[in-house]
């Protein structure tokens, strides 16, 4: 599976990443990502839509200073596993002074429509799992030849 | 009284040593009071614990959307549970937390549920919304048909 950010994404991990309550986003994301496989993918967190073999999934990511409790952050991802692409769309801390209300179907639309863009443009970012710091780092990727 | 004797020197001693004695006893209540903090933050623990599971289990029942008029009573008793567990145990995180000795004796566990009745509480809302007040998006499924092409 290969994982594919939009720059909204991106934005929103960077803005959150530099905040010391939050800190710990990039763990959050490497728990709830790493060595999964495609089925935990599909089936980990709420289903907001889905068509045929693909999915906008909500998942819970971990608290930041909270003993490994879930439900710090909220990512919004689709995932089609028959393509083997993951696509993180959105992310919005549920504790804390940046506390946001709960994601709608709407919104995950527009999120997307947004990484729909950046696939146009080519301008995706891809989430690496650095294994032994535990956490993700975001490269460029060119997905046109 | 003057201690001038061995017999009032007694009586000093032995009046002494029985509030010293009352001590272990007051040592012995301080234990037991722990205890039962302990056994509070075993309890809301164990509540946490449940939480975490139930959580789960509704994550995956957004997996099946299939609704009829049969399913569409289960759902509804499904959420009628659910809204009833976590107003149940939201009023019961009130109460706790408005004593200081539970706040700081708890804190944590206390921090986990509050966490917890708040996801519940979403996914609730999530259910209601995927369940009963879904709509036809042709667009959203066109866009989600694109995304990995």
């Amino acid at each position: 599976m290969i994982f594919l950010a939009s720059q909204s994404f991106l934005s929103e991990v960077n803005q959150l990443h530099g905040k010391s309550k939050y800190n710990c986003i990039l763990k959050s994301l490497f728990s709830e990502f790493h060595n999964r496989t495609d089925q935990e993918l599909i089936e980990r967190g709420s289903t907001l839509h889905h068509i045929n073999d693909k999915y906008i999934k909500k998942k819970r990511l971990l608290t930041c200073n909270n003993g490994g409790k879930r439900g710090g952050f909220r990512t919004i991802a689709a995932v089609d596993a028959a393509a083997g692409v993951c696509g993180l769309l959105m992310i919005y801390p549920k504790v804390g002074p940046d506390r946001k209300n709960s994601a709608t179907k709407s919104e995950g639309k527009t999120a997307l429509a947004s990484y729909l863009k950046d696939k146009d443009s080519d301008c995706l970012m891809e989430m690496n799992f650095n294994v032994q710091d535990e956490s993700v780092y975001f490269t460029p990727i060119k997905l046109k030849p | 009284m003057e201690l001038t004797t061995i017999s009032a020197h007694k009586a000093k001693i032995l009046e002494t040593s029985s509030q010293v004695k009352s001590y272990v006893s007051e040592e012995d209540q301080i234990n037991q009071f722990l205890d039962n903090v302990i056994a509070l933050r075993n309890f809301i623990n164990d509540v946490n614990d449940g939480y975490e599971r139930l959580l789960l289990l509704v994550e995956s029942l957004t997996q099946a959307e299939d609704l009829d008029s049969a399913s569409d009573a289960e759902v509804q008793d499904i959420l009628d549970d659910l809204k009833k567990l976590n107003t149940s145990f939201s009023r019961m995180f009130a109460q706790m937390n408005r004593h200081e000795v539970v706040r700081n004796g708890c804190n944590t566990v206390l921090l986990d549920l509050r966490i917890n009745i708040r996801n519940l509480g979403e996914s609730i809302t999530d259910l209601e919304e995927l369940f009963f007040l879904s709509e036809d998006d042709e667009e959203l499924t066109a866009m989600l048909n694109d995304f990995a092409l």
